[in-house]
């Protein structure tokens, strides 16, 4: 050690001995990859918190790098991922399935020939067979295979199925496998992932250290496939180490079947429920045309009965004869014949059994019909017959019933016979109306002028005044007069009654005057005459009206003179104007003599000395 | 069900009499169109082995006759526990198509047990293969079974051979 050395020793002993240390450490790499290590896991933390160079500075070395062991080794990275990238795959195809399945399977119902001669053959509806063959499914057995040796691990079955060597399907599908893989695959490490055959189908998923295998009858949800997949997975997952080991004893992997038990199954779902063969659309589509359907059958039913009901209807219409009745479309009529003017319209009996006029087409040819209720139509347009008269058509008589006037009654049995159809006329039943009847009494009767006639619902009533001889004439007016009901003549008064009445008033009080004696004053000989003309008319009138009266003729005296000779004077002043009365025609019968009384004053009045007619008080 | 089953394939070169030889002692499951379309047939056989009795149940793998595997028929025979080499005693070349074939397993899959037909032994004016040659394949670990499918002579020797060389080889 030289002077320098000892000074640098002195000055830098214990930095110098830290120096050498440091380059030692720096040297062996040992030591420099423990401190790395040390500071590593802490640096690349900060480096990835801090920016993204750390990120960007190792992603191509780590790309290229996995990318070659991945190519040099695939089938490790496959085993490595295969539990991982097995629900990843599945989720996405069964998403990926389920949005297609519907189009598939919508496509397989619409479109496959052979579903449809099958359905046909079957008797059944084509979405009936699709669905039937879509949902119903039966895993019969579950194979659980080596597939290197093709040996079985474990194999379950439904206990419906016929039993073959298990052993030889298991090593025969392996085989198959193996065959198919290497023919079309190939070495891919692919494989069959399902086999069709018939109603069978193999569905097979692959595993490095199994291969799961079911066959199912029927068609297979596509849910099925995942399944075994999620099974497989499984079994990888659990059962991995006994596998690699297994020793070729069937069965002998403790909790193997428990995987797979779930996969034996028999799947028959109720229809529409899950997945409704037609949708609502197609439903409610389905549900117009078989509702259109039914009404265009209701309507034709209906239609054909209306028809019915309408032919049944012309049949008994009088009138109207039809040669064809027929549909036209489905909604229309057409009636074809003749037609009497007079004849109910047949579009008014369409109407009655409810088929619109805009439905009927009428094609009618005019003639005139002999049918009686036609026969009275026509009788009763042409007569035209007025409110009171009925017109009635029966076996080829046209009756008439009720009042019309005598010139219609005539123009009815001229024109009547001349209607077609009709025969022969009965008026009888046909009387006058009032005013002809009225009319035909005054013709008959002949009535004074102070009489009034009318005539009330067939009953003349008479008032006025009229001689005994026309009211025995009235007394015949019903024989006279067809027609009329009764007579009222209340108020029809005897002719001759009224002039008696008149004379007994003219003649009662009548007075001749006397002198002294018995002997008339001389002028009174004209009204003696007078009453004597009017006594007689009174006497013919009292016999034609078979009355039995009489007149008194009262002779009477003044005051003075004595009784006896005035008791005399009296009947003689009676007597003298009583046949004076008889000389000028009167009978004597009817005059009776009578005698007043003797006045008790004695005074002399002329005028008390007289004779006076007087109504016998009996009348 | 719960029986030891084992792999076994048939392998040997065209028309040697593969199928005819284990036609007789086997339960024949599928057709033999499965040979000209597939290119294998399975077929199985339950049988028992040793002083045990122990039983196994031998899938037996026909492989359709190549004198060459293509992959195909190499992804056949994995995971087989062992094999039968079907050698034409009348026709000396199929043991030569037999050798290489075994030799290409033992590449590709390591060594697995086998015994070796030596069929139509009722041909025996047309026998190619000497006594020396079985002889060498005996000691070669071939297993050699002179056989003829025709009469069935030795073929159920051969598989019972063959089950208890699987079943100890385990």
């Amino acid at each position: 050690m030289n002077d320098l050395d000892k000074i640098k020793q002195i000055l830098f002993g214990n930095e110098k001995k830290r120096l050498d240390s440091l380059v030692r450490r720096l040297e062996r790499p040992e030591s420099r990859t423990a401190d790395v290590a040390d500071i590593l896991p802490d640096a690349v933390t900060r480096s990835y918190n801090m920016d993204d160079r750390l990120g960007k500075a190792l992603s191509s070395p780590l790309e290229s790098t996995l990318s070659e062991a991945i190519r040099r080794e695939p089938k490790k990275f496959a085993d490595a991922l295969y539990p991982v990238m097995g629900p990843a795959i599945r989720k996405a195809i069964a998403e990926a399935i389920k949005s297609t399945l519907q189009t598939i399977n919508t496509a397989i119902e619409e479109k496959s020939v052979g579903n449809r001669y099958k359905a046909w053959r079957a008797g059944v509806p084509l979405a009936q067979y699709v669905f039937q063959k879509s949902v119903v499914y039966r895993v019969d057995e579950v194979y659980l295979v080596d597939p290197e040796s093709g040996r079985l691990v474990s194999y379950l079955y439904h206990p419906d199925v016929d039993l073959k060597d298990e052993d030889a399907v298991s090593a025969m599908l392996t085989a198959i496998q193996d065959f198919v893989r290497d023919s079309f695959a190939h070495g891919t490490g692919g494989g069959l992932g399902s086999v069709v055959i018939d109603e069978y189908t193999v569905l097979v998923s692959q595993g490095p250290h199994a291969m799961l295998a079911c066959v199912v009858q029927g068609v297979p949800p596509a849910e099925l496939k995942v399944e075994l997949d999620a099974a497989n997975e499984r079994v990888h997952l659990r059962h991995s180490q006994a596998l690699d080991d297994f020793d070729g004893v069937a069965g002998s992997i403790k909790g193997l079947d428990i995987e797979l038990e779930n996969l034996l199954r028999v799947q028959r779902a109720t229809p529409a429920e899950d997945k409704p063969l037609i949708g609502w659309k197609g439903k409610l589509v389905l549900f117009t045309v078989f509702a259109g359907f039914l009404y265009l059958l209701a309507n034709a039913f209906l239609m054909n009965a209306k028809v019915e009901k309408l032919a049944s209807l012309i049949r008994q219409t009088p009138g109207i004869l039809t040669t064809e009745i027929s549909r036209l479309g489905h909604r229309g009529v057409s009636v074809e014949g003749l037609q009497d003017p007079l004849a109910a319209n047949p579009v008014e009996l369409a109407a009655k059994v409810g088929i619109e006029s805009d439905r009927l087409r009428t094609t009618f040819q005019s003639f005139q019909s002999l049918e009686p209720d036609i026969i009275e139509k026509r009788a009763v347009s042409i007569l035209a017959p007025p409110e009171n008269v009925v017109l009635q058509f029966s076996n080829g008589v046209l009756i008439a019933q009720g009042s019309a006037s005598a010139s219609y009654r005539e123009q009815l049995a001229t024109l009547g016979p001349m209607i077609g159809g009709v025969s022969v006329v009965n008026v009888s039943g046909l009387r006058l109306d009032d005013s002809a009847l009225l009319e035909e009494v005054r013709r008959k009767l002949l009535p004074p002028d102070s009489v009034d006639l009318s005539v009330t619902h067939g009953v003349v009533v008479v008032s006025g005044v009229a001689p005994k001889k026309w009211h025995d004439i009235l007394a015949t007016t019903q024989s006279l007069v067809p027609g009329v009901s009764d007579v009222n003549s209340k108020a029809l008064k005897l002719e001759e009654r009224v002039t008696l009445v008149n004379l007994v008033a003219q003649l009662n009080g009548r007075t001749v005057y006397f002198n002294t004696g018995s002997e008339l004053l001389p002028n009174q000989d004209a009204k003696i005459s007078k009453a004597a003309a009017a006594l007689r008319e009174f006497e013919r009138l009292s016999k034609v009206l078979n009355l039995d009266v009489s007149f008194r003729v009262v002779g009477e005296v003044d005051g003075t003179g004595n009784e006896a000779l005035n008791e005399s004077l009296m009947a003689r002043r009676a007597g003298t104007f009583r046949d004076a009365l008889i000389s000028y025609g009167v009978s004597s019968s009817l005059l009776l003599i009578e005698t007043s009384t003797i006045p008790t004053q004695d005074d002399a009045d002329p005028k008390k000395r007289r004779a006076v007619l007087k109504m016998s008080s009996n009348n | 069900m719960a029986e030891l089953t084992k792999k076994i394939c048939i392998i040997g070169d065209f028309a040697v009499g593969k199928t005819s030889s284990v036609a007789r002692c086997v339960n024949d499951v599928f057709s033999d169109k499965y040979l000209t379309t597939v290119g294998v047939k399975i077929d199985t056989k339950e049988m028992t082995v040793g002083v045990a009795a122990t039983p196994v149940k031998l899938i037996i793998w026909d492989i359709a006759g190549t004198d060459r595997f293509s992959a195909v028929e190499f992804s056949y025979l994995r995971g087989s526990s062992g094999f039968i080499l079907v050698v034409d005693g009348t026709r000396s070349h199929t043991l030569d198509v037999a050798k290489r074939l075994r030799t290409e397993t033992q590449e590709r899959y390591g060594d697995i047990p086998c015994v070796t037909l030596v069929n139509k032994s009722d041909l025996a004016g047309e026998w190619e293969i000497d006594d020396e040659t079985i002889a060498a394949l005996e000691s070669d670990g071939f297993f050699p079974f002179v056989t003829s499918a025709k009469t069935g002579a030795n073929v159920e020797l051969a598989f019972e051979r063959l089950a208890e060389l699987v079943v100890t080889d385990q």
